[in-house]
């Protein structure tokens, strides 16, 4: 499972599901033609793995817990990938929001038991989530055609390079190694905390594979957009101008 | 990587102890802003009145957003060059259709957000005269979540065009989908679509 930031979590996790993952270029058929058969094989494969995997350990783990604990164990898995946001911002000259998150990863994890409890945020240390992905397309780094991985879920060549930075500075990575299962406690309890907004997601989508592609793209690209904001422009853009002109008689949608 | 790329970041490491940058500019029409902030009041003090039951507080919100939205608009931006595509009545059809959607799959969310609050941040106008509210939804279990509006004024209001949450554009999303449709099954398959994707979430809520 992909260390998106809390953030990015939190909010469409629905679209983002199976992963919620990194990217890109807003566009308007991107993704589609030569890799789009091979993208939706794949995509069809991991609801596949959802429906009869990932779900029901969700729903038995939802059964098992109430919210408060598994909204806990989400806040001990984000805390534990502190690195990757440290480097991530580093990676972007983010001097100050690396020193808030290395700042909250000292108090909760001590303060906040582990990282269970955020008592860093009641400090005002607010959390800065950023991940590699993230990090080359504040470089410039194009992302890419959309990728749909195995397992994994959204992705493009970009963001699946950032996930071999992440995961290679995750802690989760190593402990993997000598402990087992925990890696599947937290892709369990994200998909648990997902679980009524991919409901709501999969009931409201018309064609559910172009919804999480163009869902991705967009917030990928919007999390770049905002770092970059940070840096000194004016406030983020949102989607391109043209996206709000009516059409008249004139054919003039246009390639980004 | 170019210089222009790394100038900003090599500031911001020398600045990093002063405070954050101030917003570019201030002040975009308060008007739009003001409008949102009003029927967002309203909805939350609809969802938060304890005395109407669930099916009540989603035929509220609906009156309130049928008013403010202009689906009108909404459907033609979603639909792009589909929208010639279609004739008079279809695109009556795919305005209702699209209408009664976006009520019974996002309605539904809406019950959840009882306890938040909904701050507002500095809106902004875009070139076209367009104003883009940006707001968050704060004190929830999870992340604020960023929820922008995108607002068009006429002679006497300013109606919703677009809802992006998290950067996500419903009309870039809903773009996408319906011309890959709209490719493949034509205007009337898209409506059919649509049609029976409404049936089955109002049979299932």
């Amino acid at each position: 499972m992909r260390p998106s930031s809390a953030r990015a979590r939190a909010l469409l996790s629905a679209a983002l599901l199976l992963g919620c993952a990194t990217s890109g270029a807003v566009a308007q058929g991107d993704g589609r033609g030569r890799g789009e058969s091979l993208n939706r094989g794949v995509f069809w494969l991991n609801l596949r793995v959802d429906d009869y995997l990932l779900e029901p350990a969700a729903q038995g783990w939802s059964f098992v817990t109430p919210e408060a604990v598994r909204l806990a164990v989400d806040r001990l898995f984000v805390n534990l990938r502190f690195p990757i946001r440290f480097a991530a911002n580093l990676g972007q000259g983010k001097v100050r929001p690396s020193a808030s998150e290395l700042a909250r990863f000292l108090v909760n994890s001590t303060l906040g038991v582990g990282g269970l409890f955020d008592p860093a945020r009641r400090l005002g240390l607010e959390p800065y989530g950023e991940d590699f992905g993230q990090t080359f397309g504040w470089w410039g780094i194009g992302t890419g055609p959309y990728w749909v991985l195995p397992l994994i879920g959204p992705s493009d060549p970009r963001d699946a390079l950032g996930l071999l930075f992440d995961t290679a500075l995750d802690p989760l990575t190593w402990l993997n190694l000598g402990v087992p299962g925990i890696g599947a406690l937290d892709v369990v309890n994200s998909r648990a905390l997902a679980a009524d907004d991919i409901l709501r997601a999969r009931a409201a989508a018309l064609d559910y594979y172009v919804f999480v592609r163009d869902a991705y793209l967009q917030h990928r690209e919007a999390l770049v957009r905002d770092s970059e904001s940070l840096s000194g422009e004016p406030a983020p853009r949102g989607p391109a101008d043209d996206l709000y002109e009516i059409e008249d008689e004139e054919e003039d949608e246009e390639e980004p | 990587v170019s210089f222009e790329r790394i100038a900003p970041a090599l500031a911001a490491v020398f600045l990093a102890a002063a405070p954050a940058f101030a917003p570019a500019d201030p002040t975009p029409p308060e008007g739009a802003s003001a409008i949102v902030r009003e029927t967002l009041d309203a909805a939350l003090e609809i969802l938060g009145d304890e005395k109407l039951s669930d099916d009540q507080k989603l035929a509220r919100i609906e009156e309130l957003s049928y008013a403010r939205f202009d689906f009108q608009t909404i459907s033609r931006l979603v639909l792009a060059r589909g929208w010639r595509q279609m004739t008079e009545e279809q695109r009556g059809e795919f305005v209702e259709e699209f209408k009664r959607h976006l009520s019974v799959t996002y309605g539904q969310n809406l019950l959840d957000y009882k306890s938040q609050k909904i701050e507002m941040r500095d809106s902004r106008l875009e070139p076209n005269g367009d104003v883009t509210v940006r707001t968050e939804v704060v004190g929830g279990p999870a992340e604020p979540i960023r929820i922008d509006y995108r607002m068009r004024g006429n002679e006497q209001d300013w109606l919703v065009i677009d809802v992006i949450i998290e950067g996500v554009s419903l009309i870039q999303n809903f773009r996408a989908q319906t011309q890959e449709i709209l490719t493949s099954k034509g205007p009337q398959g898209l409506i059919e679509l649509l049609r029976e994707k409404n049936e089955a979430a109002q049979k299932g809520g």
